[in-house]
């Protein structure tokens, strides 16, 4: 049902959020605001070993602290690993610990302090075991140290090809993809690259630290309260660490979440809270990481080596591509091996490689464990990609925009994976860019220490397949509308779109519709707020429902107004017979109060639409990462595009960068709130300029260096560009199979900063940062090395 | 030994006893259940738990409860009039400025104490007012232009 933008009331307006009033005024609950009856607080003493057995924990003294009402070591917890497809990890250590800041023992009591207290009374005797953080040195066959010696035993949902690889005991995933002959391919180029990218561990930052409060009830049930962003993942893994059935499990999360970016899908301590509050006699536990916490070990972005090689034609043809990535997963899983696989998808979803070998293996380190992150690898994997891009254009003369303009995929084309691209914005992209930062006319290059240069990047993202979101919605007698639905909206105003989702559909005005609050006993089952996903999958299960409840109410109409239910429609929430619009009813009459017990319907019972929206993927053939040719060729839901260009000035004394224009493009397919559309694109440009410039855990021997805000510094309002430097362009490229052709878009948008800037830096002053963040001293480390080897 | 304290909070007289370590934000959060002052760090770095005392603006992570003693302490839930909320609220709103809104209630203090000592900001004003504000989720572009909006509304509504 393709339609023009004017035929919209509700689409591409500016609705307000449905929850800004209450961020606004300050009233809004965030969990970390909720209090319950009898509640006590929850502290974890975390390991300060990189690697150790754990000979003893002697809690007795904390025991005996008063207003201490438990305190639990791992025999005192379900004896089960919970994980994210790697199922590895206890709820608190078992034998030995794998991470400085890994949950040793944890504590219950009448307050925060008391429980801080408590803890620094645990005493944990440790037998030092060596450590091994270096991915390389953790890869090699016979490594000095295996963190997880049981590896082979762990139980895996089977992903691609097999995960675990005696030959490299630390590895605990593995991707490949095979296409064609890359040597084969370099022998048809004119020239062959071949160099090595990397990025260091970046903290998510959601100003909401991580918190919850958990009850395990007298019943058996549990509980949860959480600033989480997604429900049912939660209640899955609270389910495997406690052992208890999903139907025992109830989640809810506030309609006021902090902010997630991926960090805030894993379990945190929910679980561990609720065996506390087993332990302390069924009472309500709370607990509220430290920013140290939050920033260090509620999951981290993962450090990426990528070793690419291509070869390509004078004309800009690449011919092939050979890449083997290395990833840091740290002491867990997680979602690493999820990431593994995604990212290794990344390159094929914007150019046409003809030949291309990608082997890639996330292992496990002595650091703390990588988890989901805005963009699940496609930001380190973009920035190697395009930065090799820019390297590969300037060996053989070529415009960067030339080059990528020659080689991004087509609508319609099979990639590298025997994929089909469907709803491809590639070369509108570019140009859009192109002209974002041309208006701003020639590029000035500046003298003195300020040198000036720009820079162009384009990527994508992949939405996860197969794919599943369920919703119901409500008609209530007084018109109004509700949405139940488990999207976690963590910021990026998912209840808004579904509102307009819904509104358009029933031609009502946004006000007169709301979303529930998420409560896995109340809104259905979706998969996760997480790869750009709810948009595109909560948006069609929300439409499916309107669907489902329309069609209710016009069968029901049609008995009041004697006609056939196929001769009538429904808009505005007045039932009307198409042929003769004036006879109509209103959905309202079709509630009846009988005595004094509320209204119903002619049937009893309520307008409750219902519909799951599921995406199937094709089989992929583990060995070659492709898509069976089955008539679907689909690998992932969707994919969106982004590209931006930058011009920025380097300081050749102090390598110093600053950003000064910056023009970013991204493919939405159509957008449903515009100003939402572009919160999101400056909220991932944001993320990206510190990615890019500043965001760095600082790493010693496993310990975390710069675990607050004064020394983890993001993005200031001083440090970004401003207003009227940043051009920002939705491009609507529609998307056959989405929601009024809409798709999520959030998780593209953050990956090209990175390598603009780098490429814009080459521009400037001619040295190529192939490690983010490019920091001033980094910066000037690379002209120092450019100024000797020119001296020489 | 809890304290005797009286102060003067978004126009409420309140006389409360609280242990004189208390800080200004877990008193306002936690004793006067007024939660819309967010802490973010606990550190004075990231702007979250900013409220006013008098004029100035303090951050109350960083701020004895026992200093305000006596004076008057604005919170982002003094802002609004009844039901009608403030021009920065509103401008916050109309303009996409809030996210994820943790950070919202400080920038909107912020932002409120700028404007009163500056009725016309320029765009490097306004950043240099809220740089000590983190905002993880907009990238300050919409934030930015809400205020601006929002001080051309106060200005016009004084001249009219």
């Amino acid at each position: 049902m393709h339609k023009e933008k004017s035929e919209f009331d509700v689409l591409g307006k500016n609705v307000i959020r449905e929850e800004g009033y209450g961020k606004v005024t300050g009233l809004g609950k965030y969990a970390i605001d909720l209090e319950m009856p009898r509640m006590l607080w929850a502290k974890i003493k975390r390991s300060t070993r990189p690697h150790a057995k754990v000979i003893n924990v002697d809690i007795s003294r904390a025991r005996s602290l008063p207003g201490v009402h438990a305190v639990l070591v791992d025999k005192d917890c379900p004896q089960t690993l919970f994980g994210f497809g790697c199922y590895d990890e206890p709820l608190l250590a078992r034998g030995k610990v794998r991470y400085i800041g890994e949950p040793v023992a944890a504590v219950a009591a009448e307050s925060e302090a008391i429980a801080e207290q408590a803890c620094d009374l645990i005493e944990v005797d440790y037998e030092e075991l060596p450590a091994v953080f270096d991915v390389h040195e953790a890869f090699k066959t016979n490594p000095p140290v295996v963190v997880h010696e049981e590896q082979a035993k762990y139980r895996r949902v089977p992903i691609g090809p097999v995960q675990y690889n005696p030959k490299h005991p630390n590895a605990f995933g593995y991707y490949r993809i095979r296409t064609g002959d890359v040597e084969k391919g370099f022998g048809e180029a004119d020239v062959v690259v071949e160099k090595t990218y990397s990025n260091a561990m970046m903290a998510h930052a959601p100003m909401e630290r991580h918190n919850s409060i958990s009850l395990w009830d007298a019943d058996g049930n549990v509980t949860v309260w959480s600033s989480s962003q997604a429900a049912y993942p939660l209640l899955n893994q609270i389910s495997e660490a406690l052992d208890v059935p999903h139907s025992r499990i109830r989640v809810i999360i506030p309609k006021y979440v902090g902010g997630g970016f991926g960090g805030k899908i894993e379990m945190k301590a929910e679980g561990l809270c609720a065996v506390l509050s087993r332990a302390a006699g069924h009472r309500p536990i709370k607990i509220v990481y430290t920013r140290e916490e939050s920033l260090c070990w509620a999951g981290v972005q993962h450090p990426f080596e990528m070793k690419i090689k291509s070869g390509v034609r004078k004309d800009g043809t690449i011919t092939s591509c050979e890449m083997f990535v290395l990833v840091n997963g740290g002491a867990y899983a997680q979602h690493g091996f999820l990431v593994t696989r995604q990212a290794s998808y990344g390159p094929l979803g914007s150019y046409r490689f003809p030949n291309f070998k990608l082997d890639n293996y996330v292992v496990y380190t002595n650091q703390p464990p990588g988890v989901a992150y805005r963009g699940f690898g496609n930001t380190q994997i973009h920035f190697a990609l395009e930065s090799h891009i820019d390297e590969l254009a300037h060996e053989i003369g070529m415009d960067p925009y030339e080059i990528r303009r020659k080689n991004v995929l087509h609508e319609g084309e099979i990639n590298a994976a025997g994929e089909i691209q469907h709803s491809v914005a590639g070369a509108e992209l570019l140009d859009e860019i192109k002209k974002g930062l041309e208006r701003h006319g020639p590029l000035d290059r500046g003298d003195g220490p300020w040198r000036r240069g720009r820079g162009i990047a384009f990527a994508n993202k992949d939405s996860v397949a197969p794919s599943a979101s369920s919703a119901i919605v409500k008609v209530h007698n007084d018109e109004t509308v509700e949405i139940r639905h488990s999207a976690g909206n963590i910021g990026q105003g998912s209840s808004t779109t579904l509102i307009q989702i819904a509104a358009e559909f029933f031609k009502v005005n946004p006000e007169r519709v709301k979303t529930a609050e998420v409560d896995t006993w109340v809104t259905p089952y979706d998969q996760l707020t997480g790869s750009s996903r709810i948009t595109f999958a909560a948006g069609n299960a929300v439409l499916m429902a309107c669907e489902d409840v329309k069609g209710q109410i016009l069968k029901m109409a049609a008995e009041v107004m004697q006609a056939n239910p196929e001769e009538l429609d429904l808009a505005g929430m007045r039932v009307f017979v198409k042929a003769n619009p004036d006879r109509f009813m209103a959905v309202r009459d079709l509630f009846r109060t009988v005595f004094f017990t509320g209204s119903f319907l002619p049937t009893g019972g309520e307008l409750l639409g219902k519909a799951t929206f599921t995406v199937p993927s094709s089989k992929i053939d583990p060995d070659t990462g492709h898509a069976a040719d089955d008539g679907m060729r689909k690998i992932f839901s969707f994919c969106t595009r982004a590209a931006q260009a930058v011009e920025i000035a380097v300081n050749t004394e102090t390598g110093q960068v600053r950003v000064e224009k910056i023009a970013i493009a991204n493919d939405v397919g159509r957008a449903i709130n515009p100003m939402s559309c572009e919160g999101q694109m400056h909220a991932a440009l944001s993320m990206g300029l510190g990615q890019a410039l500043s965001e760095e855990l600082q790493l010693s021997e496993g310990s975390i260096r710069n675990a607050d805000f004064s020394s983890y510094r993001f993005l200031t309002a001083k440090d970004a560009p401003s207003n009227d430097h940043v051009s920002t362009h939705i491009v609507e490229i529609p998307q056959f199979d989405g929601p009024y052709q809409a798709k999520g878009f959030s998780e593209a948008t953050v990956s090209p900063t990175a390598p603009a800037i780098a490429n814009a830096i080459f521009d400037a002053v001619g040295v190529r940062l192939r490690h983010m963040p490019m920091t001033p001293e980094r910066v000037l480390e690379a002209l120092d090395r450019l100024r000797s080897d020119q001296s020489q | 030994m809890r304290k005797a304290i009286n102060l003067e909070i978004n126009g409420k007289k309140q006389a409360l006893e609280i242990e004189p370590n208390t800080l200004l934000l877990d008193l306002l959060r936690m004793d006067v259940g007024l939660t819309g002052t967010k802490e973010g760090c606990g550190e004075g770095v990231c702007g979250s738990c900013t409220v006013m005392v008098g004029n100035e603006l303090v951050r109350s992570c960083l701020t004895l409860a026992m200093q305000v003693d006596g004076k008057t302490v604005t919170t982002i839930e003094g802002l609004a009039d009844g039901a009608t909320l403030h021009p920065l609220q509103r401008k916050f709103l109309e303009h996409g400025a809030v996210q994820c809104g943790f950070c919202s209630p400080g920038l909107i203090v912020t932002a409120k104490a700028l404007l009163e000592s500056n009725s016309d900001p320029s765009e490097a004003e306004i950043r240099d007012a809220i740089r000590g504000n983190f905002c993880r989720c907009t990238g300050y572009v919409k934030i930015i232009e809400a205020i601006l909006a929002a001080a051309a509304e106060l200005r016009s509504a004084a001249n009219a």
